[in-house]
């Protein structure tokens, strides 16, 4: 056999293993990637118009309500079952701290949030919870899904958007610190 | 005979019977579209002509790959709706684009624009398209010298029978070393191909769906039952809970046993009430 012929028969043998190769790394990574559930994304928008929302848990959210407080806006759903993993840890880590308000969306009827509150014990997690329409805001805030979260600053400016579920790691380590500056700040 | 004459019409009919369900059919799936794409808002024609460009051009947050037009999901409903009563106040759709393109980020256009994360994916399309050309280039450029060299040899044999000569070796020897060049350069291209492919899996040009879709996790991770009772039961994690999303029937299973071992556990209560 020739190098010419040789090399024929070979070839292709590497071009499949490089292709192996890759896949395998491509499927690993996809792996590693989906450990990550939450994605941080700095955006510094104006607190939106209240207006084309109803209320539900006590009155009706205000652009007020963000002034001169770090406080916390979150978009639930009886319908989103990562809603439920994350009501323990508002519970007992978040709501200590700062006020959270919470938007429903999406819901068939106004009374299903008030049944999800019920079962789950968390009346009291929340100070003022109101029903989004027609997804006016869950527009203009770019939300995609729930639970998305935004941190507000003192000037009811958003600070952070967290998507996907608060765990209590990114709580502690990330979010909380954060919190306690924006409260020392003017 | 009237009579007989309108006959051949039902033979004709009969013929084509199997066309009539067919065409059921079609007049049935256009109902389908105009039922999904709710015109509560009427639009002028003009105006319905810049509203379908746009919505055409814009990707469904929560799907994989499908315009807001043609999608159902209820964010999908709603920004249609936005877009309609924004394009009916008069408002310029680039503006309406724009708008969406500051919420939502590059994720939300059909076509990404060129920058410093999509550049990757541009990148790889440029590549492969070279590739395609070189490899073709070369190919041609291969025969057409190998039947050159091949004349040209054969009537230097004709002129000089016995012997070859030192111009001729030189001409075989570039022969074999360009061949030698497109051996070695078609894994070389093949090679970075690949590593650009990685780079761009690695980029966020990607991850960008997986935020959303990044709850369905494998559920054999979780196939160990001393592993389970511990993480799931007694601190469940988000993972673990995630998995809610795909597969709610082992799931439930899985709940049952945690509630065996730990009855008392209100967090695992909550999760087999909202399983139910």
């Amino acid at each position: 056999m020739t190098y010419k012929s040789k090399f024929k028969i070979i070839l292709p043998v590497i071009v499949i293993i490089i292709i192996f190769i890759s896949l395998l790394i491509f499927m690993n990574h996809h792996d590693k990637q989906e450990k990550i559930t939450t994605k941080l994304v700095y955006k510094t928008l104006d607190t939106p118009n209240f207006s084309t929302i109803t209320p539900i848990v006590n009155d009706l959210i205000r652009d007020q309500d963000f002034h001169n407080k770090v406080s916390m806006l979150t978009f639930l759903g009886s319908w989103c079952v990562a809603c439920t993993v994350e009501l323990p840890i508002l519970k007992d880590y978040v709501s200590k701290s700062i006020p959270i308000y919470g938007l429903d969306f999406d819901e068939q009827s106004q009374l299903d949030i008030l049944r999800w509150l019920k079962i789950h014990q968390a009346e009291n997690i929340f100070t003022k919870i109101s029903y989004d329409n027609r997804d006016t805001l869950v527009i203009d805030l770019g939300v995609t899904g729930a639970p998305e979260s935004f941190i507000l600053n003192k000037q009811g400016k958003i600070v952070l958007h967290v998507v996907g579920i608060i765990s209590k790691e990114l709580w502690l380590t990330k979010i909380l610190p954060l919190v306690n500056n924006l409260k020392g700040a003017d | 005979m009237k009579f007989i004459q309108v006959i051949p019409i039902f033979k004709l009919s009969s013929k084509l019977s199997f066309l009539f369900p067919l065409i059921l059919a079609c007049i049935l799936s256009f109902t389908f579209i105009s039922q999904s794409q709710g015109k509560k808002i009427q639009l002028s024609q003009a105006q319905e002509i810049q509203f379908k460009n746009l919505a055409n051009n814009l990707r469904c947050v929560v799907c994989n790959n499908e315009s807001i037009y043609q999608s159902d999901t209820p964010i999908a409903n709603n920004i249609r709706e936005l877009i309609r009563t924004r394009i009916q106040q008069g408002q310029q759709p680039i503006f309406i684009k724009d708008y969406l393109h500051k919420r939502y980020g590059d994720v939300i256009l059909l076509t990404p624009p060129f920058n410093k994360n999509t550049f990757a994916f541009w990148l790889i399309i440029a590549i492969i398209l070279l590739f395609l050309a070189s490899v073709i280039v070369l190919v041609g450029y291969m025969t057409i010298k190998s039947k050159n060299l091949k004349y040209t040899l054969s009537n230097d044999i004709t002129n000089n029978s016995s012997n070859i000569s030192i111009s001729d070796r030189k001409k075989l020897n570039k022969h074999i070393s360009n061949n030698k060049m497109l051996i070695i350069l078609l894994p070389m291209i093949i090679f970075s191909s690949v590593v650009f492919l990685i780079l761009f899996v690695k980029l966020e040009v990607y991850t960008s769906y997986k935020s959303i879709n990044s709850f369905k996790i494998n559920i054999n991770k979780i196939q160990d039952k001393e592993h389970l009772s511990k993480s799931f039961c007694e601190n469940p994690s988000i993972e673990l809970t995630a998995l809610l999303m795909g597969k709610k029937r082992k799931i439930k299973v899985l709940v049952d046993k945690c509630l065996q071992d730990y009855p008392d556990n209100t967090y695992v209560k909550n999760l087999r009430n909202t399983l139910n």
